[in-house]
C-alpha cells in the first residue's frame, strides 16, 4: 500500500513557495475541502523543523520525520540556504523522501539560477511542477 | 513454567532497589552436593565473601568487558533441577555444582564418599553439565584426633587422581574455614577466586549458548510455524537477565530489536508480505484501557501474550511499559515522552495499515489515556524544575491528548449546543466499556487518566472544562517554548470549539492571532480558512464593519469555491440594501479586496491642461467580486497645489516638455497570495555632498535614505490589515466623480471628465466606491497621479524656416501665434513695421494652420487651415489673424526679402573683396570661408498687447568674391572669383564689369561666356576681362563687379531680383615707406603661429597693386653638349635670363635702386625652386643680381641641374625677389649669400615656400643648418615682387627627358 504525500517548500520568510501533493494511483484527487488541513499541518511543523535544525548538530540537510500529526508524519529538509522542504506522509519512507528531497534540492537550485526567478517568491513554473511530479512518481509512488 | 518465572522475578526485582554504582551483580544459582552440614557451616561466611570483590566480565561479540559482582543462591542438589534437552530457560537451573568434604580419611574416602562423588559426576555427565566443583575441607581438629593420618594432600590427590581428569582446579581445598587465621583467609581468598571464575565461566557459557540458541530461533521466522510471540519471550529472557545485571542498555536493545522486528513485519504486512502469526493481531480492538506504567511488569499483558492472545495494542503496550520501565532506569525519562509520541502514532498507522477493525473513538481513548498516563508517570519520576525546562519533550503528548480529546468531545456529541444525544449517549457508553475497570493500582489515586477521561465523557460541562484545560495548557506551553505557530493551530481548535458553544467573543482573539501568523508568512489556505471562521464569529458578534471587511476579503478569495465568494459578497450587498435608508451611517472598507486599479490613461495624454479645458481621465478598475455589483458612485479626491514659482509648472514647460506618458501603471496589490510581511523594501541609500558656495570644497558630506517612511513606519499589526482603522477619508473640495457604475467581475473601464478651473497641479488622493453606505476607499493611489491645469500669454514667435536666411532671394519664415488664454477674433492683425531693405512679399493667398494647443495631438482632425489677408502700405505690412479660440497655435509662413546692398568698400578690407567675417565665427571655425551677415529688426504689434515686440532676422549674403590682376606679358587682364558658400545652387546671368571713374582711355574686354552660368554650392567662378590702355594707365583703377543671381533650382520668380555688386580698385603705384616693412615681419612671424592655412589679406592689402610688368623671366634647360636629350642623372643646364621691361619708374624708388642719375641699378634675388622634386640643383640655387633699370637689360644665369626622372618635366621654378640690402653701414655686414644661406634669413615668403626650403634642406646641400645666432642683427630683406611685374615667360614649358641607358630600374613614383 503507497500512501499520500504532501510535499511544501517554505521559503526563507516563512512563507508557502511550492506545494504538490502526490497521491497513490487509486485515490482520487484529494477533496478541496481537505487541503487547508495539509498547510495547517505543515504550517505548525515548521516550529519543530527550526527546532531541529538548531539541534542537529551534524551538517546532515535531511531532519528525518519531525513531527506528527494525528495520521500524518512531517519529514523536513533544510537548504543551506535556508529553504525548507517539507513532506506530510502517512507512512514511513525515510529513504525514499530522503532521496526525494535531494532531487528536489538539485532542481530547485538550477531553478532559483534563473534571474527572472526572485527567491522566496513563489513558484510558478509548469517546468518545475511536472519535474517535481515525476520524481514524485519516481521515489514516493513507486 | 510459572513457578521459576516468580523466583526470577523475585531475584530480578531485588537490584533495582539496591543498584551497585561501579559494578553491577550476576545472581547465579548453585547446586550443593556432599555433607550437607559441612555447607550449612560454611554458607554464612560464603554468602557474604562472595560478591565482595568484583570479576571482570569478559564478554563474547566484542562487547566491553565489565566489572561484576557475583552473588549466588545455593540449593541441594537435585537430579530434577537439571536442564532437559531443548530447555530454552537461562535462569532456572543451577550453573554451577560444587561437591562439599571433609574426609580426611582414606578409608572413609574409599568407603563412602569416592562412591557419592561418581554419582554425582554420572549424573552431571547425563546432563552435560560439565561445570563443577569439589571443595575438601581441612580441619586441623579433626586432624589431630587422627593418629594415622595420612600426609594432608593425599585425600586431595586421590580426588584429584579420580576424579579431575587433567582438570587438576576443579578441586580446591578449604582450610579451617571457621578459624581466624592468616592461613585461613588465604585458604578462603583462593578458594573465593576460583567459585568466582568458575561461577563467571559458567554463566557466560549458558549465556552464550542462549543466545547463540536465541539466533537460530529469529532466523527461523520465515517458516510457517514460527511464532512472534514464542520468540518474543525467549528474547525477553535475555533482556531480563541483562536487567537483572543491571545492564539496562542491553536489556533496553533487546526490548528494542523486537520492537524493530515487529513494525518490520507490519510495514511488510502493508506492503503484502504478510506472516500468519501476525494475524493474531489483527483481531478487532475490543479494549482500549491505555498503556500501563506503574508496574514494572505488566504480568497481564505478558500473559496474554505468552498465550498468544494479545492483539496488536495489548503488545504495543507491554513492549512498550517495558521500554519505559528500562528508560526509567536510565534515567531518561524524556526518551520516554519522545518514544510514547511515537508509539501512538505508529500504533494508529499500523492499526490502519492491518485494517484492524476498531470501534470509532477507541483509539481516541487509547491515545488520550496513554498520554495521561505518560505524563503522570514522568511527572512521578521528575521534580518540577525538570518538568519545565523538558516542556519541549512533552508538549507533543499534551497536544495529542487535547487533540483526541477534542475528537472524542465531537463524536460523543459533547461540543454541540443541544448536548449529546441518544446515538451519543450510546456511543458513549461502548467508548467507556472498551476501558474496562479502572486499574487497582490507580483505584485510589485522586486522579488518573482513567477518571479523566470517564469524567470527561460524562457531561457537557465536564467535557468543556477538562478539554479547555488541557487546550490552555498546551497553548502556553506551546508559547513557553517558542512554537507560536503549533499554538496558533490549537488555538484555532480552541476557536472552533467556542464557535460551536456560541461564545464567539472567546474564539475571536484565537482567531485573529492564527490569522496574524498565517498572513504574515503568506499561507493562503490556512488564511482562508481562518478568515471564514472569522468572518461567522464576527457576524455572531455583530462587528458589522469587520464582517463585512472580511466577507469583501473573501468574496475576492480565489480560494473559495464560486458559491462561498458569491455567498459573501451578496452579505455585502444585502446590508448594503438594507441600511440604504439609515443615511450618516457609513462603513468604510478598504479597496483593494473590493476592486483593485491596474491603470489610469488621461486625455489629453501628457495629462495638461489649459484653464477652462476638458481632462478626461480612464481608469481600469479589476473588480474582485464574483458578481456584478452596482456601485453608486466612484469618486476620487484630487488635492489642488499651486507651484507658482515652479519654471515645471509654465505652460510652456508643460505643454512641451511633459510626455505623453499615456496609461500609469499600477502594481497590482495583495496578489492571489499574501506576500510576506516581515520582508522590508530593500534600502534606498543616496549620498549627499554639500560645498561651500566660496571656494567650492567639500563642507559635508552625507548619506540619506529615500525611502525612510517605508521603513521607519510601525510594521503594522495583523489586526490592522483586518480592521478597518486608519482609512482618513479626505474632504477634498476637488472631486471626480463617476455616479451608477456597474462593475463586473473582472476589469471595468470606467471614464471621469472634468473641466479645469485654477491653473496648478492636481494631485489624485483618494479612490472611493459607494454602494449604499458601504464606502470601499483607496486611501493612496500609488504610484502618485498628477495632472496639470495652466494658463498661458499669447505669444508670438517668428523663426526661419531653414537653418539660416540667404540675402537676395526670398526666404520663408514662420510665424507662431500661440494664442493663450486670448481669444482672436475677425479683425485682429499683427503689424509689421516696414524695413527699408527688407521686404515682406504677399503672395495670392495666405494659408494659416491653427491647432489646439496640446502638444502631441497634432492630429488631423484638430487642425485646420484658414486663409488670411495680408495687406502692405509704405510704412506697415499688416497680417489680419483668423479668428481662433484660446490656447491654440496659428502657424503660418511669410516670404521675405532682404535686399542685397552692395558691401561697403570702406579701407583695404573691400579692396581685396573679402569682408571681415562676424566675429563669432571667425572664432569659432577659422579658415572655412564665412558668408557676411545683415541683420532686419523688425517691430511688430499684436493685437494682445499694447507693447510691440522686435524681431531680429539675420540674413547671409551667399557670395564671397575676390580678384587678382595677372599678366601675360606685359598684357594685363583683372579676374573675378565668385565663390558660392551657401548650399543652394545659384544662376548667374549678366556679369559685368565697369570702371566706376570711367577713365578714358582705359578698355575693359570681356573673355567670359556670354550665357547663365550655373554656380553650386560651395563652389567658384572666374570672371576674366582684359585691361587694355592707349594712354599712361592711371594710377589706379576702380572697378565695380556685378552679376545677376538667381536660385537655380526656383522656377520663376515672381519679382526681379537686384544683382550682385561687388567694387574694387587696382592702383599702379607702390609707396614706399619704412613702416611696411615692420608690419611685414611681424605679420609672418603671426601667421606662423595661427599656422592659418588661408591667405593673408592684411599683409597683402598693405601693398597697392602695380599692374605694369618691369621683368621677364625666361628659363630654358639644355641638354648637355653634343647630345640630343636630357638624360635622367646627366648634368644639363639651366639658363636663366632675365630681361627689365621698363626703363626707371616711380616703384623702383627704393632702397634697392643704387646709381647715379643717368644709370640706375637695382638689386634681385633669383631662386631656384624645383617643387615637384624633378631635378637637383646643382651648385648654388639662388643669387643676387645687380639689374640695370633699363629697358631691355638683361641678365643671364646658368646653371647645373639634374633631372631625376625620366619624361616631360616640368621646368624648375624661377622666382624672382627684390633684394633691399640693409642700409646703415653696419660694422659687421654680411655677405649677401652668406645671409641668404642663413636660415633666419627673413622672406616674405608663401608658407609653401617654406616647406620647400625644408625639403631642400633634407636634400642635404643647399641651406645649412645653423641655428638662429644671428637673429635680432640687422639683415638684408627679400621682398616679393607685385604678382603683375614680373612675368614668368618660361612658366609651363616642358622638357623631354630620357632615361639614362644603363639604367634598367624604372622608378614609378605615384603620388
Amino acid at each position: 500500500m503507497s500512501g499520500s504525500f504532501y510535499f511544501v517548500i517554505v521559503g526563507q520568510q516563512d512563507n508557502l513557495v511550492f506545494e504538490m501533493e502526490f497521491l497513490p494511483a487509486g485515490k482520487a484527487e484529494s477533496k478541496n475541502g481537505y487541503r487547508h488541513l495539509n498547510q495547517f499541518i505543515a504550517h505548525a511543523a515548521l516550529d519543530l523543523v527550526d527546532e531541529n535544525m538548531l539541534e542537529n548538530c551534524s551538517n546532515n540537510m535531511y531532519l528525518k520525520t519531525v513531527d506528527k500529526f494525528n495520521e500524518w508524519f512531517v519529514s523536513a529538509f533544510v537548504t543551506a540556504g535556508h529553504m525548507r522542504f517539507l513532506m506530510l506522509h502517512d507512512i514511513r519512507r525515510e529513504d525514499e523522501i530522503k532521496n526525494f528531497f535531494t532531487d528536489v534540492y538539485d532542481l530547485y537550485i538550477k531553478f532559483a539560477m534563473n534571474p527572472f526567478y526572485e527567491p522566496n517568491s513563489p513558484i510558478r513554473s509548469n517546468a518545475f511542477e511536472r519535474k517535481v511530479q515525476c520524481l514524485g512518481k519516481k521515489h514516493l509512488l513507486s | 513454567m510459572k513457578a521459576p518465572l516468580q523466583n526470577l522475578v523475585s531475584t530480578v526485582m531485588r537490584p533495582l532497589f539496591t543498584p551497585l554504582s561501579a559494578a553491577f551483580c550476576l545472581l547465579s544459582t548453585c547446586s550443593c552436593a556432599g555433607e550437607q552440614n559441612l555447607f550449612t557451616s560454611i554458607y554464612p561466611t560464603l554468602s557474604q565473601q562472595l560478591p565482595r570483590e568484583p570479576m571482570e566480565w569478559r564478554r563474547s561479540y566484542g562487547r566491553a568487558p565489565k566489572m561484576i559482582h557475583l552473588e549466588s543462591n545455593f540449593v541441594q542438589f537435585k537430579e530434577e533441577l537439571l536442564p532437559k534437552e531443548g530447555n530454552k530457560a537461562l535462569l532456572t537451573f543451577p550453573f554451577l555444582h560444587i561437591y562439599w568434604t571433609e574426609c580426611c580419611d582414606t578409608e572413609v574416602y574409599k568407603a563412602t564418599v569416592k562412591d557419592d562423588l561418581t554419582k554425582w559426576q554420572n549424573v552431571l555427565k547425563a546432563h552435560g553439565s560439565v561445570d563443577w566443583l569439589i571443595v575438601v575441607v581441612e580441619n586441623d581438629a579433626k586432624k589431630k584426633n587422627k593418629t594415622n593420618i595420612l600426609p594432608r594432600t593425599s585425600i586431595v590427590d586421590k580426588i584429584r587422581n579420580d576424579f579431575c581428569n587433567k582438570q587438576s582446579d576443579r578441586c580446591v581445598v578449604l582450610s579451617d574455614p571457621l578459624k581466624d587465621s592468616s592461613r585461613t583467609q588465604e585458604s578462603w581468598n583462593a578458594f573465593l577466586t576460583k567459585l568466582r571464575t568458575l561461577l563467571l565461566m559458567s554463566f557466560t557459557k549458558n549465556l552464550g549458548k542462549f543466545e547463540d540458541d536465541m539466533r537460530t530461533l529469529r532466523e527461523k521466522r520465515t517458516e510457517p510455524g514460527w511464532s512472534f510471540c514464542d520468540y518474543f519471550m525467549v528474547q525477553e529472557e535475555l533482556a531480563f537477565v541483562f536487567e537483572m545485571l543491571q545492564q539496562f542498555e542491553d536489556a533496553l536493545v533487546q526490548y528494542d530489536e523486537l520492537d524493530a522486528l515487529f513494525s518490520q513485519y507490519v510495514v511488510n504486512f502493508g506492503a503484502g508480505d504478510g506472516a500468519n502469526w501476525l494475524t493474531f493481531f489483527c483481531q478487532p480492538v475490543k479494549s482500549w484501557n491505555g498503556l500501563v506504567l506503574r508496574k514494572p511488569i505488566d504480568m497481564e499483558k505478558r500473559e496474554l501474550v505468552q498465550r498468544r492472545e494479545a492483539t496488536l495494542l495489548d503488545l504495543r503496550s507491554y513492549l512498550f511499559s517495558r521500554q519505559c520501565t528500562l528508560l526509567l532506569f536510565l534515567q531518561r525519562p524524556w526518551e520516554v515522552a519522545q518514544r510514547a509520541l511515537e508509539l501512538l502514532h505508529s500504533c494508529v498507522q499500523e492499526l490502519r495499515l492491518l485494517e484492524v477493525s476498531v470501534p470509532p473513538g477507541a483509539l481516541d481513548c487509547w491515545v488520550f489515556l496513554s498520554c495521561l498516563e505518560v505524563l503522570q508517570r514522568i511527572e512521578g519520576c521528575c521534580d518540577r524544575a525538570q518538568i519545565d525546562s523538558n516542556i519541549a519533550h512533552m508538549v507533543g503528548l499534551w497536544s495529542y491528548a487535547t487533540e483526541k480529546l477534542k475528537s472524542l468531545g465531537y463524536l460523543c456529541g459533547l461540543v454541540s449546543e443541544k448536548g449529546p444525544d441518544s446515538e451519543d449517549l450510546n456511543r458513549t457508553v461502548d467508548l467507556l466499556a472498551g476501558l474496562g475497570a479502572e486499574r487497582p493500582e490507580t483505584a485510589n489515586a485522586a486522579q488518573s487518566p482513567y477518571k479523566k477521561l470517564k469524567e470527561a465523557l460524562s457531561s457537557v460541562e465536564a467535557f468543556e472544562k477538562h478539554y479547555l484545560d488541557l487546550s490552555q495548557a498546551t497553548i502556553e506551553m506551546y508559547t513557553s517554548i517558542g512554537r507560536t505557530r503549533s499554538a496558533r493551530l490549537v488555538g484555532k481548535d480552541l476557536a472552533e470549539f467556542h464557535m460551536r458553544k456560541r461564545s464567539p467573543q472567546k474564539a475571536e482573539s484565537y482567531l485573529q492571532g492564527a490569522l496574524k501568523s498565517y498572513l504574515a508568512e503568506g499561507w493562503a489556505l490556512p488564511v482562508t480558512h481562518t478568515r471564514k471562521q472569522l468572518a461567522e464569529c464576527q457576524k455572531h458578534l455583530g462587528q458589522v464593519e469587520n464582517y463585512l471587511q472580511t466577507s469583501s476579503l473573501l468574496a475576492s478569495d480565489h480560494h473559495l469555491t464560486e458559491e462561498e465568494r458569491e455567498y459573501f459578497c451578496q452579505e455585502i450587498l444585502s446590508f448594503a440594501r438594507g441600511s440604504a435608508d439609515s443615511p450618516g451611517h457609513k462603513v468604510v472598507l478598504p479597496m483593494h479586496s473590493f476592486a483593485q486599479l491596474q491603470d489610469l490613461l488621461f486625455d489629453p495624454p501628457n495629462a495638461v491642461v489649459h484653464a477652462g479645458g476638458i481632462l478626461s481621465l480612464e481608469m481600469t478598475m479589476c473588480s474582485q467580486m464574483p458578481v456584478p455589483v452596482q456601485v453608486d458612485q466612484i469618486t476620487v479626491n484630487v488635492h489642488f497645489s499651486i507651484e507658482k514659482n515652479s519654471y515645471r509648472k509654465t505652460a510652456e514647460w508643460l505643454t512641451k516638455h511633459k510626455t505623453p506618458n499615456g496609461i500609469i501603471h499600477f502594481p497590482a496589490e495583495g496578489s492571489p497570495l499574501p506576500a510576506a510581511q516581515n520582508s522590508l523594501p530593500a534600502l534606498e541609500l543616496s549620498e549627499v555632498f554639500e560645498r561651500s558656495p566660496s571656494d567650492n570644497s567639500l563642507s559635508t558630506a552625507g548619506i540619506i535614505c529615500r525611502n525612510v517612511h517605508m521603513l521607519l513606519r510601525r510594521q503594522e499589526s495583523g489586526s490592522s490589515l483586518e480592521v478597518p482603522s486608519g482609512v482618513a477619508l479626505e474632504d477634498g473640495a476637488h472631486v471626480l466623480k463617476c455616479s451608477s457604475v456597474t462593475l463586473e467581475p473582472g476589469a471595468n473601464r470606467v471614464a471621469f471628465r472634468t473641466q479645469a478651473k485654477e491653473p496648478g497641479t492636481y494631485t489624485l488622493r483618494q479612490l472611493c466606491a459607494t454602494v449604499g453606505p458601504v464606502w470601499f476607499v483607496l486611501p493612496h493611489i500609488y504610484p502618485i497621479v498628477q495632472y496639470d491645469v495652466y494658463s498661458q500669454e499669447p505669444q508670438l514667435h517668428v523663426e526661419p524656416l531653414a537653418d539660416s536666411l540667404l540675402a537676395g532671394i526670398p526666404q520663408k519664415v514662420k510665424f507662431t501665434v500661440t494664442t493663450g488664454h486670448y481669444t482672436v477674433k475677425n479683425g485682429d492683425s499683427l503689424q509689421l513695421s516696414n524695413v527699408e531693405a527688407m521686404l515682406v512679399l504677399c503672395q495670392g493667398e495666405n494659408r494659416a494652420v491653427i491647432y489646439s494647443n496640446s502638444r502631441g495631438t497634432v492630429q488631423a482632425e484638430e487642425s485646420h487651415t484658414a486663409v488670411f489677408r495680408i495687406q502692405s502700405s509704405d510704412k506697415v505690412t499688416s497680417i489680419g489673424l483668423p479668428a481662433t479660440p484660446a490656447y491654440h497655435v496659428i502657424e503660418f509662413e511669410l516670404e521675405v526679402l532682404s535686399l542685397p546692398s552692395a558691401p561697403v568698400c570702406s579701407g583695404e578690407s573691400a579692396t581685396l573683396g573679402t569682408p571681415e567675417p562676424p566675429r563669432k565665427q571667425k572664432d569659432r571655425q577659422r579658415g572655412a570661408p564665412c558668408m557676411v551677415t545683415t541683420d532686419h529688426k523688425v517691430s511688430i504689434d499684436c493685437p494682445w498687447s499694447i507693447y510691440s515686440t522686435v524681431i531680429a532676422l539675420t540674413f547671409n549674403v551667399p557670395f564671397r568674391t575676390t580678384h587678382s590682376l595677372l599678366s601675360a606679358g606685359t598684357r594685363k587682364y583683372i579676374q573675378v572669383c565668385v565663390q558660392n558658400l551657401s548650399e543652394l545652387d545659384f544662376q548667374l546671368a549678366e556679369s559685368n564689369l565697369v570702371d566706376t571713374r570711367d577713365t578714358a582711355n582705359l578698355q575693359l574686354t570681356p573673355l567670359n561666356v556670354p550665357s547663365p552660368q550655373h554656380i553650386h554650392s560651395k563652389q567658384s567662378v572666374f570672371f576674366v576681362w582684359e585691361l587694355k590702355w592707349t594712354q599712361e594707365p592711371p594710377p589706379a583703377l576702380h572697378c565695380q563687379f556685378s552679376v545677376g543671381f538667381s536660385p537655380a533650382s526656383e522656377e520663376r520668380l515672381r519679382i526681379s531680383l537686384k544683382p550682385y555688386t561687388y567694387q574694387f580698385q587696382v592702383e599702379s603705384f607702390f609707396r614706399v615707406t619704412a613702416q611696411p616693412f615692420l608690419l611685414v615681419l611681424e605679420n609672418v612671424r603671426l601667421r606662423r603661429l595661427e599656422s592659418s592655412g588661408q591667405g593673408f589679406p592684411k599683409t597683402r592689402s598693405l601693398w597697392h597693386e602695380c599692374w605694369g610688368t618691369l621683368y621677364n623671366v625666361k628659363a630654358e634647360v639644355l641638354p648637355p653638349v653634343g647630345a640630343e636629350y636630357c638624360r635622367t642623372g646627366s648634368l644639363c643646364s639651366l639658363e636663366v635670363s632675365i630681361t627689365r621691361l621698363a626703363d626707371l619708374l616711380e616703384v623702383d624708388r627704393d632702397e634697392a635702386l643704387t646709381g647715379s642719375d643717368e644709370y640706375f641699378c637695382t638689386k634681385l634675388m633669383y631662386e631656384v625652386v624645383d617643387n615637384s622634386s624633378n631635378w637637383a640643383v646643382c651648385g648654388k640655387s639662388c643669387g643676387v643680381i645687380s639689374m640695370p633699370v633699363a629697358a631691355q637689360a638683361t641678365h643671364r644665369v646658368h646653371m647645373e641641374v639634374m633631372p631625376l626622372f625620366a619624361g616631360y618635366l616640368p621646368l624648375p621654378d624661377v622666382r624672382l625677389f627684390k633684394y633691399l640690402p640693409h642700409h646703415s653701414a653696419h660694422s659687421s655686414q654680411l655677405d649677401a649669400d652668406s645671409w641668404i644661406e642663413n636660415d633666419s634669413l627673413s622672406v616674405d615668403k608663401h608658407p609653401d615656400d617654406q616647406l620647400d626650403c625644408s625639403s631642400m634642406r633634407s636634400r642635404g646641400s643647399v641651406y645649412s643648418a645653423s641655428s638662429g645666432e644671428h637673429k635680432g642683427l640687422p639683415m638684408p630683406r627679400l621682398q616679393a615682387l607685385p604678382t603683375g611685374q614680373v612675368f614668368n615667360s618660361s612658366m609651363g614649358t616642358q622638357v623631354l627627358v630620357i632615361p639614362s641607358q644603363d639604367d634598367h630600374v624604372l622608378e614609378v613614383s605615384v603620388t
